[in-house]
């Protein structure tokens, strides 16, 4: 066993762990943050994706101790004093989600994505969450969603009639 | 349990030195992409005694020198991909790293696991069979340099012994008389692994090809480089019908096996008309 520490969310925490120990075993099992979703354990479904800092990574096949001392951020510190963050709200309007459990992996993998292409294609998008999972298979509207956080976040939604964004609500 | 170790260590020969002392099961961690799936089967036996950890030795450098592109082992297909030093000189190899896995896979594999792991179906090491690339292998003593062709002795076995770490790969620049192809083949467009890939490199000149690397993997126990090609398409104008019988070449030299992403009956065909359509794309 050893000391890890690392900061997530903004926060400093110490565990101890094993040599083989996964980042997300350390997230979930010792710090209780549990938006990180325990999938297939190979790195495939993107369930459990995080960022290691600023860059996307699957926190299941990250080893706790590669990452001493980086700053992991998770779904749960995306959003800012209770507010949503954009893709959030927008996988809510859009219904990008139907059980959940791929969720925070989708939100993760498009924050990094829209951190580097910040007014992507709709193929861009796709290319980007190829390695996320659905098994619901709810993958139009959370392309859907992505591109129109993409938006809000370059700040056009606000400039643009109610009408429409009433319209592609329907 | 009370044995077991992580080392992280920050000098390189320090690095050859702990793993030359041997004494239990030793793994080497880069990205952590292909070790941490099988250490989370958390198989009887599995953990090593000492996990040594490479991420210190800030192996991760991408740079020219003279006329040889220098890339260190750790760095990421994602790094590899969005180099604009290899985007120029080694086209090929950005191309392929550019499509391993997914972007979080991207922003950890790194080159030198690639290659170390002698999976079949591994992407960057067919792209450096085509580029002729050198390997670098550090150990206590000192360095060594021989070719990524050389390195993997058989499926189960690389070049490396206790002791011994790559440091980084050596490829050739591009020249204008170059030409190159990839093609990787698999069951969607974003995220998969390779049913069958091919990568080529080529020389024209006078309007005959002079030289020829065609290299194809997950058609083989590891990827290869065909040793029957080069003598259908040398000293001839590339031509259709040429791109068919080195592709049929290739075939008859692939050797490869069912899995549960294609049969080897699959394999054996496919591989012909990748290799035929990287060629017809040069000619």
């Amino acid at each position: 066993m050893a000391l890890l520490e690392i900061k997530v969310n903004g926060a400093v925490h110490r565990a101890e762990v094993g040599l083989t120990t996964n980042l997300l075993e350390v997230l979930r099992e010792k710090l209780h943050i549990m938006s990180p979703k325990f999938g297939c354990e190979s790195g495939d479904c993107g369930a459990c994706s995080v960022l290691v800092n600023g860059k996307l990574r699957r926190s299941c096949i990250t080893n706790a101790l590669s990452v001493q001392g980086c700053e992991i951020t998770t779904l749960e510190g995306l959003s800012e004093d209770g507010d949503l963050h954009p893709l959030q709200k927008q996988f809510y309007e859009k219904y990008g989600f139907q059980c959940g459990f791929c969720t925070p992996g989708m939100i993760m993998s498009a924050k990094a994505f829209l951190d580097r292409n910040p007014n992507p294609t709709d193929d861009e998008v796709k290319e980007a969450l190829a390695g996320n999972l659905c098994r619901c298979t709810g993958y139009v509207t959370i392309v859907d969603a992505v591109l129109s956080a993409a938006k809000e976040l370059a700040g056009k939604l606000a400039g643009e009639p109610e009408g429409e964004l009433a319209g592609e609500r329907g | 349990m009370l044995n077991q170790r992580f080392a992280s260590p920050t000098d390189l020969r320090e690095a050859c030195s702990i793993l030359g002392q041997g004494g239990g099961r030793t793994a080497i961690l880069a990205g952590g992409t292909d070790l941490m799936p099988r250490f989370n089967r958390r198989r009887p036996g599995g953990r090593p005694d000492l996990l040594l950890y490479l991420g210190g030795l800030h192996l991760d450098y991408i740079r020219v020198e003279g006329h040889t592109l220098v890339i260190g082992a750790c760095a990421t297909h994602e790094d590899i991909a969005d180099s604009s030093h290899v985007r120029e000189h080694a086209p090929l190899l950005a191309k392929a790293c550019s499509e391993i896995g997914s972007p979080a896979i991207r922003n950890a594999g790194t080159i030198g696991g690639n290659v170390c792991n002698r999976a079949s179906f591994a992407d960057g090491s067919t792209a450096l069979l085509a580029l002729d690339a050198s390997m670098v292998i550090a150990s206590e003593s000192g360095d060594r340099i021989m070719k990524v062709e050389d390195f993997v002795t058989n499926p189960f076995m690389t070049y490396l012994k206790p002791g011994m770490i790559v440091k980084e790969f050596h490829i050739p620049v591009m020249l204008p008389e170059h030409k190159w192809g990839w093609q990787k083949w698999g069951q969607r467009r974003g995220s998969f692994i390779s049913v069958t890939s091919v990568a080529a490199c080529i020389k024209i000149q006078d309007g005959a090809c002079s030289s020829a690397r065609i290299c194809a993997g997950a058609v083989a126990p590891t990827p290869f480089v065909s040793k029957t090609a080069p003598a259908i398409l040398e000293g001839r104008p590339l031509s259709e019908s040429l791109a068919e019988k080195a592709g049929v070449a290739v075939s008859e030299e692939a050797d490869p096996q069912d899995d549960t992403r294609a049969s080897a009956w699959y394999r054996k065909r496919i591989v012909a008309i990748l290799v035929k359509r990287t060629l017809i794309a040069l000619a």
